[in-house]
């Protein structure tokens, strides 16, 4: 039987930039509505069985009440509260053989999601902050769209893109983390209240892919490099002024001192030591001299399901095809 | 964001000594040396901290019930040794030792509290009214749990401090309890912080474990609220890991919490927790940090040789009766 993996971020939408910049906010009672309407277009293409990731604060239980269907919650033993239950949450998914993992947050729960779904597609719909990353999308569709991925056997290549990761790499080699969207460098030397929305404090941007469109880091680097470029951006207020959407309400003025094109594969030393690494919006790793870090392109990220591409796709007209890969131009 | 290195270092020094006065209160009533009961903070201080810590000597402020607004009040300045003259029934306490833990701090915006859960959102109303008319830019800052939330005052006074986009903070301690009810059996919604929108406050939610999260969360809503923006509610996800107070079951409705689960809880330690970040960040060197805990043992000393040395309070009717009702 198709297995559907749901992660269902609890605290995601609910963060401090509801506070700082008026971003919207998506309660337990909105993110169970838009499953129930997901499940019903995973459910409109047959039979399947859905797997819900368990958390302490009461969403799968609400999930389960108002959707009216039967899911399994995945074996965690024990929750967390944390980052941590979703990424053993997917990685359970994925040792189960889901299909698809959908999932409801916004940059940074996918960019947790991610670390684990290996080469499982992801549906990320948004209901985070940014959401440069997931799409606005209707969950009827994005259930249609994920129970046709699904269902069509190497269709499941065709109706995907590889997206772009940056990773963080230690001086060994080794990953250490990845962010999917932006790397900020950013001077408060805590986590905090976690999210960046003083451009201020951010002494350099790495984005994935430069775009115009989205909220966040994106924007700056899509105003003075090429769209789809990855690159990396520093500011400084001896710069030139540039006008950016940096959170949902608050368009700022920054200073871009310069700014490069990334290569794949190219290790970009981080620094200062002191300063934080912004995951995604989420201050994440602090630099220090005992263990430096880099920031290397790739573009072996994950896959994610091209809703428009899948809707569209007729079964009996398909052909076999290599998988796109976005990224030069985004999608 | 932006806490200053000064703020940090205050944040952290006041998160010792809230737990170190936590500590003195919990094993003076076990010992029955404090007058009434003790609700002790047991893992929950970290939000009222913040709290009290961001704020200005002039704003108004309701301390929470839990560690019965101890951290609050000394992160706000209040000197300590007047409250636990108060709970040991002294002549020098803050309410002349007639109320065994009522607060009175009236010079830090703190002027008194009552037994009711919830019963202070009225008054905080009126401390923000009163702040929004005299244009000091005073702000007000609300601290209760979860519990209180239950209570209509709360509703009617966040509406309230909506409509007249009153300069009030809503910090909700929530630590998943009231009493020995489970949140998830009390409200509809899991969040308390998904009340705010339907009252178009802003809100948002933080990890009330990490004192500095808390702090640079209330430090935005302070800043809203001293501009003019009206309310805004945080929602710090907290724990308690002893029971509701000193002597009463440590219950989950009717079974009793397990050592297993009350042991996990303290993964979530505020002090390890803050511990860590400021050896982290070399804010703080572990010999400062161990002159931090010395000087708030040595304060704690102090406030109970004020406490154990000044007169029992023996008022004459006249004095209770001076003391309830106004010339």
């Amino acid at each position: 039987m198709i297995k559907f993996g749901i992660i269902a971020n609890p605290y995601s939408g609910k963060d401090i930039r509801r506070i700082v910049s008026g971003a919207r906010v998506i309660s337990h009672q909105e993110k169970a509505n838009i499953i129930k309407r997901l499940v019903a277009g995973l459910k409109a293409v047959g039979d399947c069985e859905i797997l819900l990731m368990p958390d302490g604060s009461g969403l799968a239980r609400k999930i389960t009440e108002i959707g009216e269907f039967d899911a399994r919650l995945v074996d965690l033993s024990e929750l967390t509260g944390t980052w941590r239950d979703t990424y053993r949450a997917t990685s359970a998914m994925v040792d189960e053989g889901v299909d698809v993992i959908v999932t409801l947050g916004g940059d940074g729960t996918n960019r947790i999601v991610a670390k684990a779904c290996k080469d499982v597609p992801l549906l990320p719909i948004s209901t985070g902050t940014n959401n440069a990353f997931p799409q606005l999308i209707e969950g009827t569709l994005a259930g249609l769209a994920a129970a046709k991925v699904a269902r069509m056997g190497d269709f499941v290549k065709r109706s995907c893109t590889q997206k772009p990761v940056l990773e963080i790499v230690d001086v060994r080699g080794a990953v250490v983390d990845v962010a999917l969207v932006d790397i900020a460098i950013v001077q408060s030397s805590i986590r905090g209240a976690l999210a960046v929305w003083d451009v201020a404090e951010i002494y350099a941007a790495l984005v994935t892919s430069a775009r115009a469109d989205v909220i966040g880091l994106s924007a700056i680097a899509g105003s003075v490099v090429d769209l789809g470029a990855p690159a990396i951006v520093h500011l400084d207020q001896s710069g030139t002024p540039v006008q950016a959407a940096i959170a949902p309400g608050i368009v700022d003025t920054v200073r871009v001192k310069s700014a490069q094109v990334l290569q794949e594969g190219i290790l970009v030393p981080l620094g200062p030591n002191g300063a934080m690494l912004a995951l995604d919006g989420e201050r994440e790793i602090r630099l220090t001299p005992e263990r430096p870090l880099f920031a290397r392109f790739s573009t072996e990220g994950p896959w994610v399901v091209d809703i428009q591409a899948a809707l569209s796709a007729r079964p009996n007209t398909q052909t076999p095809s290599r998988p796109t890969k976005d990224v030069a131009h985004g999608t | 964001m932006g806490l200053s290195k000064k703020l940090m270092t205050q944040l952290f020094t006041n998160l010792v000594r809230a737990y170190h006065f936590d500590e003195l209160f919990a094993r003076r009533l076990t010992r029955g040396e404090l007058i009434g009961f003790y609700h002790p903070a047991a893992g929950h201080y970290a939000p009222g901290v913040a709290a009290g810590t961001v704020l200005e000597k002039e704003d108004y402020m309701w301390p929470h019930h839990r560690a019965h607004g101890v951290p609050h009040m000394l992160s706000k300045g209040c000197d300590i040794k007047y409250f636990l003259a108060e709970h040991t029934g002294k002549e020098t306490g803050c309410c002349s030792g007639r109320t065994s833990w009522h607060w009175s701090y009236p010079e830090f915006g703190i002027f008194g509290m009552t037994g009711f859960i919830g019963g202070g959102f009225s008054q905080m109303v009126g401390y923000g009214w009163a702040a929004q008319k005299n244009g000091r830019k005073q702000v007000a800052m609300s601290c209760t749990g979860d519990g209180s939330f239950n209570n209509g005052r709360a509703h009617e006074s966040m509406l309230m401090a909506s409509n007249w986009k009153l300069p009030i903070i809503f910090l909700c301690e929530n630590n998943g309890w009231a009493i020995h009810s489970r949140i998830e059996d009390m409200h509809p919604t899991e969040d308390i912080a998904s009340l705010a929108p339907g009252l178009n406050i802003p809100a948002a939610i933080v990890d009330g474990q990490d004192v500095f999260a808390c702090a640079e969360a209330l430090q935005e809503a302070v800043k809203r609220a001293r501009k003019g923006d009206g309310p805004t509610l945080i929602e710090a996800k907290t724990v308690r890991w002893r029971e509701h107070d000193i002597g009463t079951p440590d219950l989950d409705g009717y079974r009793q919490r397990t050592k297993e689960e009350l042991e996990a809880l303290h993964d979530r330690d505020p002090l390890k927790i803050a511990t860590q970040q400021v050896l982290e960040t070399k804010l703080l060197t572990q010999a400062q940090i161990d002159k931090i805990h010395e000087d708030a043992l040595a304060e704690c000393d102090a406030c109970e040789k004020f406490a154990d040395e000044s007169a029992i309070a023996e008022p004459t009717v006249e004095e209770l009766r001076a003391s309830v009702y106004a010339d």
